[in-house]
């Protein structure tokens, strides 16, 4: 491997994913895909030994800069639902500057554990994979179950009648649970039908997660005329030691959970985490939310290049496992080195980004960028997965709508994924594709 | 700050699309707008996932050859028709089924796992190497390494290959992962722990054709084999390590034509190049052995001409009457025609293709004439004829040592005394007799000496009627 190529591949992957990062509700999956369908066409783009360079670089990026439009732009993609009460109460405040910069100190912690946890990650965690892989199933559904036994009722009616009361109080989880069941019945679908192009199918879950979190976003935006108020630039922040560590475990377990175990998403190790390690402090939980969306989103890639551990997590890898396979120790020195030093760029351009973010909002209506993005999200989709994928994405985002417009937790829509894997690991997923009849 | 209907008009603060303010409990008026995309979302949700659920109840899972498969195509539901071309394993500690095929455009590894890989058990829907398996699953790719993995137990479909009928020497890869079915002769068997490779060839002893035979793979016993067994192999056609392999799906799948094996019973005379890779029987006497560290080699010689029989030491140690292998000992061989270092020999296969006729040879049935001069340690323990001039004589006490000369050199001759007492010109053979003796030839003090067996052996030619051996205590 050429020194310089790395320097450039990694300043790319840095380039791309600071740049996806700023627009709202796009994912750095979704620009990933769209790089792997053009370097198929220009085979010397990206030289299949610089791709994980590359990769490595973005994803440690943008799970550096997604949280400044998150926490401006309001636009959270599922990592960081968590974020954006708290976050969005610091930039009601004026300071959104200081939740950028708590919750980029936690993804840079994350990155320092995610480093010093490489002998655990070769040691202890294969072990750990084979105790638990037969036990996958009754795991994810117990997470499952958790989701929706952890959301309480809402209500904040005083009805004229008791049943009023009630409604008021249950509809949010009613239309919780209901998009757990849609989405969860979407899932089933695409698992085992390809509507989309046979071609395309890397990308079969992208409309869908476009429509399911993106795009009720921007719509949200669109509709709530959020005002973004003067913004301070802070020169220190409300953090120490004991903060940092407390943020910095929680968030790290949380990540590594989501990290490790398959189609548990950043949100979902975020709220566990959250829950199990009882941290009520708005501080610890903005920095631990940043330490689980790094250590989800670069933990789980990182787990690709782990030689004795064979285990494919998270989007990315998913996506570039077709192209590339690591087989030394040598592979995952180069991805740890990548880390590192995406880490440390993306540290540093994320206050001026964020400083940059803040300007243009104070200036731009925010409305028409939210219009701008929808219209790009709409053509990325259509371009990568045709008449098809926008259907999809349609649906989608009906279903990803409902919580946003009852209050309900947008994990919910994670259904799409848990519920046909839980049913395929159970043994039930074929007997229930059956008897709707998509599999005649 | 926020506005309108996204913020409480009593507390100022940011509200969503709540219509009671959570912080003050204040109502908050909701445009038209978010009211729609609310309920709007509930119906057209409900309505958008049913029109998908009835598009997909349309579509028809695609059929795919396997090279049509691309890198994007990663996680695609489709389906795969290809023929089984090596062993299914189902491996009960992960509980995970694996299957290769090929539908003739590529190769693809089917898996599936646990419940799944159980269901397809149970459902005795795992394929033999050779059938055709339709099949749908979800691909997966990684590296250069394709798989599609089974989801649902029920759409594994096996379907039975045309076996085509064709002789071995017409085998070429036209034929390649095709079921095939045709007949040979064994050539070689060659055991291993679990594991037969069996090696058939037409009649001329060319194509060969490998028949690897796992046995774990079968439950039936196989037919018993034997070198020159004419067999009928029916199986998949593959090539791998130099040779078309047959291989089978079950043991029923070879059969044995021929009752008794086709082996060339030759005189060794006849044995020669033509016959190089032929199965060939011979018959004959151990005339030498030799012993080289990877087995033995026995000179053998039927009164045609002389061969070489090699034993390997697997072979070797498997003979029951090893011990008897010496020379003089008849013995019949089977096995393949070779050609080392110039010179022909041949090459048992199994231990049953080595037989001792038998152990001791009467030299007795050979009698060789020769003159006295001629005889040497190679003539030890064979029956010679002599004739010659009694040099001189010794009486002892169980006989008579004769020294004969027949002017080419001298041996001793040893007349025991149940011969001498029963022959009638017993005393005639005396210094300056001449007579004719036959028998077995032995060594005695590092001399060599003919001892004749029977009155018959000795015949006396002139007699020295001058002397008498009364007279004569001595030569």
């Amino acid at each position: 491997m050429n020194f310089l190529n790395f320097i450039i591949y990694s300043f790319a992957g840095v380039l791309i994913a600071s740049i996806v990062s700023l627009i709202p509700a796009l994912h750095v999956y979704n620009i990933a895909g769209l790089i792997i369908l053009i370097s198929l066409n220009y085979k010397n783009l990206i030289p299949s030994e610089y791709l994980p360079v590359f990769m490595m670089s973005m994803i440690v990026t943008y799970s550096f800069l997604n949280i400044i439009p998150s926490i401006f732009l309001g636009a959270p993609d599922d990592s960081t639902i968590f974020v954006v009460l708290p976050g969005q109460k610091y930039m009601l405040e004026g300071r959104g500057f200081e939740a950028v910069v708590v919750s980029n100190i936690g993804s840079l912690v994350g990155i320092i554990f995610l480093f010093i946890s490489t002998p655990f990650l070769f040691v202890f965690l294969p072990k750990i994979g084979k105790i638990l892989t037969p036990h996958m199933f009754w795991i994810l559904t117990l997470i499952l179950v958790y989701m929706i036994l952890s959301e309480w009722p809402k209500g904040m009616e005083r009805a004229k009648t008791r049943l009023g009361n009630f409604w008021d109080a249950w509809k949010s989880l009613l239309a919780g649970i209901l998009t757990l069941i849609l989405s969860g019945f979407l899932g089933i679908i695409i698992f085992n039908k390809s509507l989309l192009p046979l071609d395309i199918s890397f990308q079969n879950i992208m409309p869908a997660f476009v429509g399911l979190f993106a795009v009720p976003w921007i719509i949200t935006n669109i509709l709530s005329k959020v005002k973004i108020p003067k913004q301070y630039i802070c020169k220190t922040v409300d953090l120490n030691f004991n903060l940092i560590m407390r943020g910095g475990v929680a968030g790290f377990l949380g990540g590594m959970f989501a990290a490790f175990f398959p189609v548990v998403t950043g949100g979902i190790g975020g709220l566990l985490a959250g829950h199990a390690t009882a941290q009520r402090d708005e501080r610890i939980f903005v920095l631990s939310q940043g330490v689980s969306k790094t250590v989800y989103y670069v933990g789980a890639f990182l787990l690709f290049f782990v030689p004795s551990l064979n285990v494919t997590r998270g989007g990315l890898a998913w996506m570039i496992s077709p192209f590339y396979t690591p087989h030394t120790i040598n592979d995952y020195l180069i991805a740890l080195g990548t880390m590192l030093f995406a880490a440390g760029l993306s540290f540093l351009i994320t206050f001026a980004y964020s400083k940059f973010v803040i300007k243009i909002v104070e200036k731009i209506d925010y409305t028409i960028i939210s219009y701008f993005v929808l219209a790009f999200i709409v053509l990325l989709v259509f371009y990568l997965t045709g008449f098809m994928g926008i259907l999809i994405m349609l649906v989608s985002t009906m279903i990803g709508l409902i919580p946003v417009m009852f209050n309900s937790r947008r994990m919910n829509c994670l259904g799409i994924l848990l519920i046909p894997i839980i049913l395929n690991m159970s043994g039930l997923g074929p007997k229930v594709a059956l008897f709707l009849g998509l599999i005649k | 700050m926020a506005l309108d209907e996204t913020v409480c008009g009593s507390c100022g603060r940011f509200v969503g699309a709540y219509e009671k303010c959570p912080y003050c409990g204040a109502t908050v008026s909701k445009r038209l707008s978010i009211k729609i995309f609310r309920y709007g979302s509930l119906i057209l949700s409900i309505a958008g996932v049913l029109i998908l659920y009835l598009i997909s109840l349309k579509r028809e899972i695609p059929l795919i050859n396997i090279n049509e498969i691309s890198p994007t195509m990663n996680f695609a539901y489709i389906r795969v028709r290809g023929i089984v071309v090596r062993y299914p394993l189902f491996d009960e500690k992960s509980g995970s089924l694996t299957i290769h095929i090929n539908d003739g455009t590529d190769e693809l590894i089917l898996k599936a796992y646990r419940n799944v890989a159980l269901k397809i058990k149970e459902l005795n829907r795992i394929p033999k190497i050779g059938d055709i398996i339709d099949v749908e699953g979800n691909i997966r790719l990684r590296g250069s390494l394709k798989t599609l993995t089974i989801n649902v137990p029920e759409k594994v479909k096996i379907i039975e290959s045309p076996v085509i009928e064709i002789d071995l020497n017409n085998i070429s890869d036209d034929f390649l992962n095709k079921k095939i079915k045709s007949s040979g002769i064994v050539s070689d068997l060659r055991f291993y722990k679990n594991y037969i490779s069996l090696f058939i060839k037409d009649r001329k002893g060319k194509n060969k054709v490998r028949v690897p035979i796992n046995l774990n793979q079968f439950n039936e016993k196989l037919p018993e084999l034997n070198i020159g067994d004419e067999i009928q192999v029916e199986g998949l056609l593959s090539y791998y390590s130099k040779n078309y392999n047959i291989l089978i799906s079950s043991a029923s799948n070879i059969k044995k034509i021929s009752k008794k094996p086709i082996v060339f019973s030759l005189a060794i005379e006849n044995v020669t190049k033509n016959d190089l890779n032929r199965i060939v029987s011979i018959k004959g006497e151990i005339k030498k052995i030799r012993k080289f560290s990877k087995g033995i080699e026995l000179t053998v010689n039927d009164g045609s001409g002389n061969i070489s029989v090699v034993l390997w030491n697997n072979i070797y140690e498997k003979i029951k009457e090893k011990d008897s292998i010496n020379e003089g000992v008849l013995v019949s061989v089977v096995g393949k025609v070779g050609l080392y270092k110039n010179k022909l020999q041949i090459v048992p296969a199994l231990p049953q293709n080595f037989n001792i006729v038998k152990k001791e040879v009467k030299k007795s049935e050979k009698i060789i004439e020769k003159k006295i001069g001629e005889i040497n340690e190679d003539d030890k323990g064979s029956i010679l004829k002599i004739e010659g001039e009694v040099e001189s004589y010794f009486n002892f006490s169980k006989g008579r040592r004769l020294t004969l000369n027949d002017g080419t050199g001298s041996i001793d001759i040893i007349l025991w005394n149940d011969l001498l007492n029963e022959l009638e010109d017993a005393e005639y053979i005396i210094k300056g007799s001449r007579i004719s003796v036959k028998g077995k030839v032995s060594e005695y003090k590092n001399k060599l000496e003919i001892i004749p067996k029977y009155t018959s052996d000795i015949e006396v030619k002139e007699l020295n009627k001058n002397l008498s051996p009364r007279n004569l205590e001595s030569k």
